[in-house]
């Protein structure tokens, strides 16, 4: 098929990379999109880039945007929101707190910021004030935000499980401070019971948290092997170690009670972000245990920002949580459901074509995998399987049909039987021409 | 591994793909001002593993841009 007509985004981003680096505002987009898309108009679940061309949108901002574009109930209560922004210390709080307590299990206390990264950071610190310890437990291939203490690596030797820089990583990056992955944490593989027990037999000791995503999406959507949570849980618990939740994907996609809720394992501390300010602001939370949440009272512990819980997040957050958690969150199993048939359509038009292809894991943060059989841990996503996906996600693309990195689905709650249309006529010739382009490579 | 090796390996692959002479490929160059898209970077890395034998990310093509960038790097690695 041509390539959709790109003149006019391709002039734009000439002009943006003259004063933006990478004519980007972050580095995780694919490393050979030379030309980013470039949106002038958002409706429902679809955007249209600056040379007319129509997209389904399933990127949805790296998940964000869950209440989809033009979202009517959601922009009038950020625009009310806005008449009151000169006032500072609203009254805005207590609602969007007290919402997240009623259906987040680990929420007894929680704290606003701005980014993933910083809030992230913010558990660290706090569950080392809590410990007295210094070190963190994370897993291959889990995603926590890009400071320099906790993004990419890899073991070198798993006797002593550090995670150490190693040219090639995707989530490298030069300008790290030296040492500071090693001096600080361990890593393990995931979903693997046996290493985390005899980790935790000679280390536990040492440990401040351990942090996980509750499914791993960043890995490919892999849910937790059975009993796998539960064990993690009940080792922290032991050893007196903080279990950190990081649901900054998970977080409503699941359920307005996060995976936690869903999966019945119940974390000390959790991160969320993305989705639970609907997309259009930047908000991200840390909920927690009283006794450890506490510790922020009196200055313990600091935790600042000049924009932490800032009104329009704050009105945001309440917004999104109203939404998705009316009558028992209909509007989140209405777009499970078409996010569930919509996965349907893609694997039937990928059997069509001969692709063997899956999607895994709960339909709000599923991957597609080009291969038989369901990944059951981040380390089975070798460099040949990305590879295929990305084939997959670069076809769909230019037949029209967006998603995030690598092959995420992240559905909107506006997703309709008209998007499900729109995706059946692109699906089945995108992924004939993936696998003619599978087939010459692999 | 020898990074010479990998130079001329991936000259080869690199000059077979966009059908041009492999003297004509500078090492310094881009592979995005060479001319090289997803598609062919994939083909690319893939027929490398198998020449060469060794795992590569398919992400390494752009990560490194050039000939001498990604020779040094998988000689590195392969040490």
């Amino acid at each position: 098929m041509t390539p959709p007509q790109q003149s006019a985004n391709l002039r734009y981003h000439e002009r943006l990379k003259q004063v933006l680096p990478g004519g980007v505002h972050y580095n995780f987009n694919m490393p050979w999109e030379e030309v980013p898309l470039h949106f002038v108009d958002g409706r429902r679940s679809r955007l249209f880039d600056m040379d007319g061309n129509e997209y389904l949108d399933l990127y949805a901002r790296f998940g964000a945007m869950i209440l989809g574009h033009g979202h009517e109930e959601y922009l009038e209560a950020l625009q009310s929101a806005m008449r009151v922004l000169c006032v500072s210390h609203c009254d805005f709080d207590a609602d969007p707190l007290e919402l997240m307590r009623t259906h987040i299990p680990s929420a007894e206390m929680i704290r606003f910021g701005l980014s993933g990264t910083e809030i992230l950071q913010a558990a660290l610190r706090l569950a080392r004030a809590y410990t007295g310890r210094n070190r963190f437990l994370r897993f291959e291939n889990h995603y926590h935000g890009n400071a320099d203490n906790i993004m990419g690596g890899r073991v070198a030797d798993p006797a002593n499980p550090v995670p150490v820089d190693f040219k090639g990583d995707y989530k490298g990056t030069d300008g790290r401070a030296d040492n500071v992955m090693a001096d600080q944490s361990y890593m393990l593989p995931w979903n693997d019971t046996e290493r985390l027990e005899a980790f935790f037999r000679e280390h536990a000791e040492e440990l401040a948290c351990a942090v996980t995503e509750p499914v791993c999406v960043n890995g490919g959507s892999i849910d937790p092997a059975p009993g796998f949570l539960e064990k993690l849980r009940s080792l922290c618990t032991e050893h007196g170690v903080v279990l950190i939740f990081d649901e900054m994907i998970t977080g409503v996609r699941m359920g307005v009670g996060g995976a936690q809720r869903q999966l019945g394992v119940t974390p000390d501390l959790t991160t969320f972000g993305k989705a639970i300010g609907g997309g259009g602001v930047p908000v991200s939370a840390l909920a927690g245990k009283r006794e450890i949440m506490r510790l922020l009272e009196g200055k313990k512990v600091i935790h600042a920002g000049t924009y932490n819980g800032y009104p329009l997040g704050s009105a945001a957050v309440k917004a999104t949580f109203e939404i998705l958690s009316r009558n028992d969150e209909a509007v989140l199993h209405r777009m499970h459901d078409r996010a569930s048939e919509l996965q349907s359509i893609l694997v039937a038009a990928a059997e069509a074509v001969g692709l063997p292809l899956i999607v895994q894991g709960p339909p709000g943060v599923a991957s597609f995998h080009c291969c038989p059989q369901p990944l059951e841990h981040p380390g089975q996503y070798d460099f040949e399987l990305m590879g295929k996906d990305i084939m997959v996600a670069t076809a769909l693309q230019r037949h029209g049909v967006l998603v995030s990195s690598v092959s995420r689905i992240y559905p909107n709650a506006q997703l309709s039987d008209d998007d499900l249309e729109f995706f059946q006529v692109r699906a089945e010739k995108a992924l004939g021409e993936a696998k003619q382009s599978i087939d010459e490579i692999f | 591994m020898d990074k010479d090796h990998i130079t001329a390996v991936l000259t080869k692959e690199i000059a077979e793909e966009l059908s041009i002479a492999p003297g004509e490929i500078d090492d310094r160059a881009s592979f995005m001002r060479l001319g090289v898209s997803s598609v062919q970077a994939l083909k690319i890395i893939n027929r490398l593993r198998k020449e060469l034998d060794i795992d590569i990310n398919p992400v390494a093509l752009f990560e490194f841009k050039t000939v001498d960038d990604i020779s040094t790097y998988l000689a590195e690695e392969h040490e």
